[in-house]
């Protein structure tokens, strides 16, 4: 009775999570259960079990496209979403405090704003007469307009601003973690300011670059209505696949097969990338 | 070993004046303590030496003007307040850190690593993180970081400040063998003037930007010229007073309540002439109000408060005119609070100051 007196009020606050995670795990599970029903045409799964939704899946090089489509380009936005955010993030860090502040801010905003908006936005960037292109025409760069809407570029334009802010943060933080005299402690000992770079402040700020990099593959990987908006149906990554058999031929049982691969596949590069980078952040 | 000119060094930031045209000779392979109170400017001239200050005058180390050279190519070994270790390399590879950019062989590297291990007492040590480390330690793997790279000069900005009372005595001591035993040129900040002191050759005393008095530990000392430099190298008691005449090896001046003391005799005075003299508490005489005086002054006064400090008292004294002295005493004739008590000095332990 003491024990249990003791513990109740702890435990009574770790009730919402334990009701989320046991949401989660109750809706996860009937989606590996739909997964291996039969479909019996439109809205209709059936009872008994099959591998049919899996073999229908692997067995085509159309559906697989969308999942290795969607793997490879969330790999290299990720890519350029990481370089185009150390960049930003040590622009941030070295700027004067008033600069620090107004692109700090200018991240927040753009990160609360809700994502469609933020999409919309970046449609207006990239479109035919979009201010990238009436930029590049002023400047005389461009003769016709880049077609960058409804494109794998534009797409891929579109996840990286979307989730730069995914990645400025976590890096900025441990930019900011470094001891302020190590890196003139670098350079009174020989090191050039390349030198330091390299040797110094990217090891250090490695778990940034990790936990910016996890976050972003995922969310690209997993993106929906950048795509959506910007692909113009002509640029679909697995979730728009999923949710047109889901929403439009409603084959739940397909499209409970494609998002399993897709988690499994997500969990898998998650893992693999956490071994990576437990291999290359130095002990401290 | 490396002779370090600086010359009419001044340092701002915005509108505030850090550095206040400094100029300053170091000797090759001397010790010297720049001594002054938190904010006088002690790091940024460090930082001008190594380099990583903006700055007008100039720096010049053997004859060389270093103004125009960057940092990573001055050969000059900083030791942090924090240490500034590199948190991601072990003890070993922060030692070796300097040695790796340079032209070295492995096997060269590695015997002047194990070389600096051993002078630092550190082998036991050399695998381990700087997080794994004590104070004393990191300290002691930041020195030996510094020197790795034979640096033509050494600076050591607050290095003890973070250690405590008892470590850091031990580590004065070692730190000051370790100095004359590799024989570098080594500038050492502090706002302790006791480590100054105990461990310079030469001891600089800064206050705002400006040097106050250069001189060895004991000039300092005995003869500040300033009242800053006076107040800052151990207590003073400072007085104000009006010069009278001439006596012998002594001056006779009038205090502000009219009494008539002696000092020590210093450079030309005039009569009339208003003047500071300070004496130090070691050196007041306190008295039985019937016993005789020492020669210098006999002023009457009552104990206030006394400090016991185990080999020593401290006693505060307060004058005529509600002037408050203190004396220290070694062995205490056992003064109480309210006792009316003579305070005397010898006439040559109070001295001018110039400033
Ligand atoms: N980067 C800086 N920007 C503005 N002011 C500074 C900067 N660095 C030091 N100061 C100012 O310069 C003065 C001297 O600083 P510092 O050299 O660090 O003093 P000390 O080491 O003697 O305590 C201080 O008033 C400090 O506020
Ligand atoms: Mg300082």
């Amino acid at each position: 009775m003491g024990i249990g007196q003791r513990l109740g009020w702890p435990l009574l606050f770790l009730l919402p999570a334990a009701i989320v995670i046991g949401f989660f795990f109750f809706t996860m599970s009937i989606m590996v259960r739909i997964s291996v029903a039969p479909n019996l045409g439109p809205a209709q799964i059936g009872d008994g079990f099959t591998s049919d939704n899996y073999i229908q899946f692997f067995g085509s090089t159309f559906y697989l496209g969308y999942l290795f489509r969607s793997l490879w380009l969330a790999a290299y936005c990720t890519l350029i979403t990481a370089v185009l955010g150390y960049t930003l993030a040590y622009f941030i860090h070295r700027s004067g405090r008033r600069t620090r502040v107004l692109v700090g801010a200018l991240l927040v905003i753009q990160f609360f704003t809700a994502y469609v908006i933020r999409t919309y936005a970046v449609m207006l960037v990239i479109g035919k007469t979009g201010i990238l292109n009436r930029s590049l025409l002023g400047a005389g760069i461009i003769e016709r307009p880049l077609a960058l809407l409804f494109t794998e570029t534009g797409v891929a334009i579109g996840m990286i601003l979307v989730s730069l802010p995914f990645m400025v943060f976590p890096i900025v933080a441990s930019l900011q973690s470094i001891p302020p005299n190590v890196e003139m402690a670098a350079a009174s000992l020989g090191a050039s300011n390349t030198r330091i770079f390299w040797t110094v402040i990217v090891p250090l700020t490695m778990p940034g670059i990790a936990a910016g990099i996890v976050v972003v593959y995922l969310f690209e990987l997993t993106s929906y209505i950048v795509p959506g908006v910007l692909g113009g149906g002509y640029v679909d990554m697995i979730a728009n696949l999923i949710y047109a058999k889901a929403m439009q031929s409603f084959d739940h049982p397909f499209a409970a097969a494609a998002a399993m691969v897709t988690l499994l596949v997500s969990g898998l590069t998650v893992y693999l990338l956490q071994k990576f980078f437990r291999l290359v952040t130095p002990r401290t | 070993m490396a002779v370090v000119n600086i010359r009419n060094v001044s340092v701002s930031y915005g509108d505030q004046q850090v550095l206040n045209s400094v100029s300053l000779t170091m000797e090759s392979g001397k010790f010297i303590a720049v001594l002054g109170p938190s904010g006088c400017g002690k790091t940024t001239l460090l930082r001008v030496v190594a380099g990583f200050s903006e700055y007008s005058g100039s720096v010049e180390i053997d004859g060389k003007a270093y103004d125009a050279i960057p940092p990573h190519k001055r050969n000059i070994g900083i030791v942090f307040q924090d240490y500034a270790l590199f948190p991601h390399r072990s003890v070993e590879e922060n030692i070796a850190f300097g040695l790796r950019l340079r032209r070295i062989s492995r096997a060269d590297i590695e015997q002047k690593v194990t070389q600096l291990l051993d002078l630092l007492q550190l082998q036991a040590l050399r695998s381990r993180y700087p997080s794994q480390l004590s104070g004393g330690q990191r300290q002691r793997v930041a020195i030996a970081r510094a020197l790795a790279v034979d640096p033509k000069v050494l600076l050591l900005d607050e290095p003890l400040s973070a250690l405590d009372k008892k470590l850091r005595e031990e580590m004065q001591v070692e730190l000051r063998q370790l100095q004359q035993r590799v024989g570098i040129t080594t500038m050492f900040v502090t706002h302790d003037q006791e480590e100054a002191l105990a461990l310079a050759d030469k001891v600089v005393v800064m206050n705002k930007g400006n040097i106050g008095q250069v001189g060895t530990p004991s000039e300092v000392y005995a003869r500040p010229r300033s009242r800053f430099v006076a107040d800052f190298i151990g207590k003073s008691n400072v007085f104000e007073a009006t010069l009278d005449k001439s006596e012998g090896d002594a001056l006779v001046c009038k205090l502000a309540g009219g009494e008539t003391v002696r000092i020590a005799r210093s450079g030309e005075v005039r009569s009339g002439q208003e003047i500071h003299f300070f004496v130090r508490p070691e050196q007041l005489v306190l008295c039985k109000p019937e016993s005789p005086a020492a020669d210098g002054a006999k002023l009457a006064g009552i104990v206030r408060h006394v400090v016991y400090k185990g080999s020593n008292e401290s006693i505060h004294i307060e004058l005529a005119g509600s002037k408050m002295v203190e004396a220290q005493v070694v062995q205490s004739r056992g003064w109480n609070i309210g006792d009316a008590v003579v305070v005397g000095w010898n006439a040559n332990d109070a001295l001018i100051l110039a400033e």
